[in-house]
């Protein structure tokens, strides 16, 4: 096991794409950050209804949307370091290096494990510096935009903290698990951009028309959507958000939800890897 | 790019790359670092197709074995089955262990199945550490066997560009990583050129020589007659043949005498009453077996035939081959002990 794992280090890393997308997701959270610390005190005015514009008195960005900031690796991080979950299985499939791994590792729980935790640590990794970037913008940029009394000293932003490195390393498991179950790419890459950004907020526009207003509630559920919440500051329903698309499940609830799909996922794909053909 | 001059790499007496065998692994002596490969009943279905057939035979140490059979006969998948990478029926022990029960396979086997089995930007060098680590098998090896392959001078390079000559090699590469006493190769000799195939074979040879097991297939019999001790023979997905080389190639290499007279017609006649075939005629010309050249020359001269053309012509080993693996299904399967017996 221990030698399986020295494999899935070595092959992340001697992937390019690990770097890059490591990088990117590097470069677009901190953008991110930036311009959430900016608008910190708009987005904050939208959320509690305050006037805003000429005249109005300045607003300042309140403890959630210092917590958003922290939480910008959730944004574009996640899908990015899925892609580098799909490629964990993926490259292997497509360029046919499956054999020699199942060669020099024949037992396939060793493999798979190795490379579960290879990529969850290297994702955990990413996520982590993300945070740290997104501090430091807070620190560089932030002041005199803050409320006094906002900062890194709250408990619900360390939650949220700690639920933006799990979602992040969630994201690279399914990515994982996609591109384990499906051995292809393209399919595999498709469904991770496509599942969280088209096809649950249609559902969720779909199950909140009136005839499907029993269900209403289920759109909560959705995997992705419901994994969400594992970044949510509050619970408090926003109303800047359109009905459709609130959440009022609570981060444990949301956590839990994303991560029973994501394990029902990796246990399908694990049972499968061990009946198939390399 | 310089993918051509790699060749002048590949060192010049490939024997000096074969170690010696281990020994004092601790238990059985002398033997002890030999090793029987015995595959029983290995069996593979596609759907409705039986691609590998209740096949069963050994590969013994000391010597190169050829796994040989046409185009979709079912050698990369018997020894996909051999190596535990396909679920199938029988089962491979090498020493009387299952490959995936090996404690230390890079070290007990080596294996080359896919030509580019590896990521297209990720160097050679990388690649090989990759599949070295499992193993703990220093980079010094791998260095080594980039040497020893005739890669050494692109082993940064991802193989993206190799030739499939150099991606066979890299593949051999890894196969060797842990110096083992098993190599199994999968059409190790494609792609390589006429003087690659000749290092191939002198490499195998000393490998084997060493006391090492070799199971090598190919589609090519000329290829295999000139590389294997031993034949294991298999026509789709069943054992045809399982004999010594020269053995396979006297048991198939069919005689015939072609003959040429102006009293064409009597001749045959004469002859098919002693009870030779006679094919092809052809005008005055035509073909004989069952009767070698001496006694046509006789019968011949005994009726006064003027003969024109006598000369014995032997059957290519393609042909024997293609003789051999026509109607797999048809032709009982020979073995050694067969031959023994009869
Ligand atoms: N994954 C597969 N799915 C379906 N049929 C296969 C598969 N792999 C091999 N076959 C079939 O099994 C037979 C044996 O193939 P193979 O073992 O590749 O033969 P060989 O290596 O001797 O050329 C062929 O008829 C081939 O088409
Ligand atoms: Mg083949």
């Amino acid at each position: 096991m221990r030698g399986a794992l020295v494999q899935e280090w070595i092959r992340l890393r001697t992937l390019r794409s690990t770097w890059w997308l490591s990088g990117v997701s590097l470069v677009v959270t901190t953008m991110l950050a930036v311009a959430f610390t900016l608008t910190a005190g708009t987005s904050t005015a939208a959320r509690l209804g305050l006037p805003r514009g000429a005249g109005s008195p300045a607003v300042l960005g309140d403890q959630a949307s210092f917590a958003l900031v922290l939480s910008s690796a959730m944004q574009m991080t996640t899908l990015l370091v899925g892609l580098i979950g799909v490629f964990a299985f993926g490259h292997d499939y497509r360029h046919g290096t499956i054999l020699p791994m199942l060669t020099s590792v024949p037992r396939r729980n060793s493999l798979a494990s190795a490379k579960l935790v290879g990529v969850a640590l290297w994702a955990a990794a990413v996520g982590v510096l993300c945070i740290a970037l997104s501090a430091v913008v807070l620190v560089v940029v932030g002041g005199g935009r803050f409320a006094p009394g906002v900062g890194f000293a709250d408990g619900r932003t360390a939650r949220v903290v700690g639920g933006t490195v799990i979602l992040v390393v969630l994201f690279s498991l399914i990515g994982l698990g996609l591109g384990w179950l499906l051995r292809n790419v393209p399919a595999a890459v498709s469904l991770l951009f496509v599942l969280p950004v088209a096809v649950e907020p249609i559902l969720r526009v779909l199950l909140s028309v009136d005839a499907l207003h029993s269900l209403a509630g289920a759109g909560r559920f959705l995997p992705f959507t419901a994994g969400g919440q594992l970044v949510a500051y509050t619970t408090k329903v926003d109303p800047s958000v359109p009905e459709a698309f609130r959440n009022d499940l609570s981060p444990l609830a949301g956590g839990l939800t994303f991560t029973a799909v994501v394990a029902v996922l990796l246990v399908i794909s694990a049972v499968l890897f061990r009946r198939r053909d390399a | 790019m310089s993918t051509d001059n790699v060749l002048e790499a590949l060192p010049s007496d490939p024997s000096q790359a074969v170690k010696p065998l281990r020994r004092g692994r601790g238990d059985a002596g002398a033997s002890a670092d030999k090793c029987l490969i015995k595959a029983v009943g290995l069996t593979k279905r596609f759907g409705k197709k039986l691609a590998v057939d209740d096949l069963t035979f050994e590969v013994h140490p000391g010597q190169v074995t050829g796994f040989l059979g046409p185009n979709g006969a079912g050698k990369s998948t018997a020894m996909r089955l051999m190596l535990g990478l396909d679920g199938g029926g029988g089962r491979t022990t090498f020493d009387g262990v299952p490959y995936r029960e090996l404690r230390d396979p890079a070290r007990e086997v080596g294996a080359l199945l896919e030509a580019k089995a590896f990521h297209p930007t990720r160097s050679a060098r990388n690649h090989l550490r990759m599949l070295a680590a499992p193993s703990r098998i220093s980079d010094r090896r791998v260095d080594e066997v980039l040497e020893l392959v005739g890669l050494a001078s692109v082993a940064g390079k991802g193989p993206k560009s190799f030739s499939l000559g150099m991606s066979q090699r890299l593949g051999l590469a890894v196969a060797l990583l842990g110096d083992p006493r098993v190599l199994i190769l999968d059409e190790p000799a494609n792609g390589l050129d006429p003087q690659g195939i000749n290092w191939l074979r002198s490499f195998l040879q000393s490998f084997a020589e060493s006391g090492r097991t070799v199971l090598v297939s190919s589609h090519q019999l000329a290829e295999m007659a000139q590389m294997a001790d031993h034949l294991v023979v298999i026509g789709r997905g069943r054992l045809i043949s399982d004999l010594p080389t020269d053995e396979f190639e006297s048991r198939w290499s069919l005689k015939s005498v072609s003959v040429q007279s102006p009293q064409s017609e009597q001749l045959r006649r004469l002859l098919i009453d002693r009870g030779a075939t006679v094919q092809s005629p052809h005008g005055d010309a035509f073909v004989v077996t069952g009767l070698d050249q001496a006694q046509i020359g006789d019968v011949a001269a005994g009726a006064g035939i003027v003969l024109h053309e006598l000369a014995t012509r032997v059957a290519s080993l393609e042909e024997a081959f293609l003789e051999a693996t026509a109607d797999a299904q048809e032709h009982p399967i020979r073995t050694t002990s067969d031959l023994s017996a009869a």
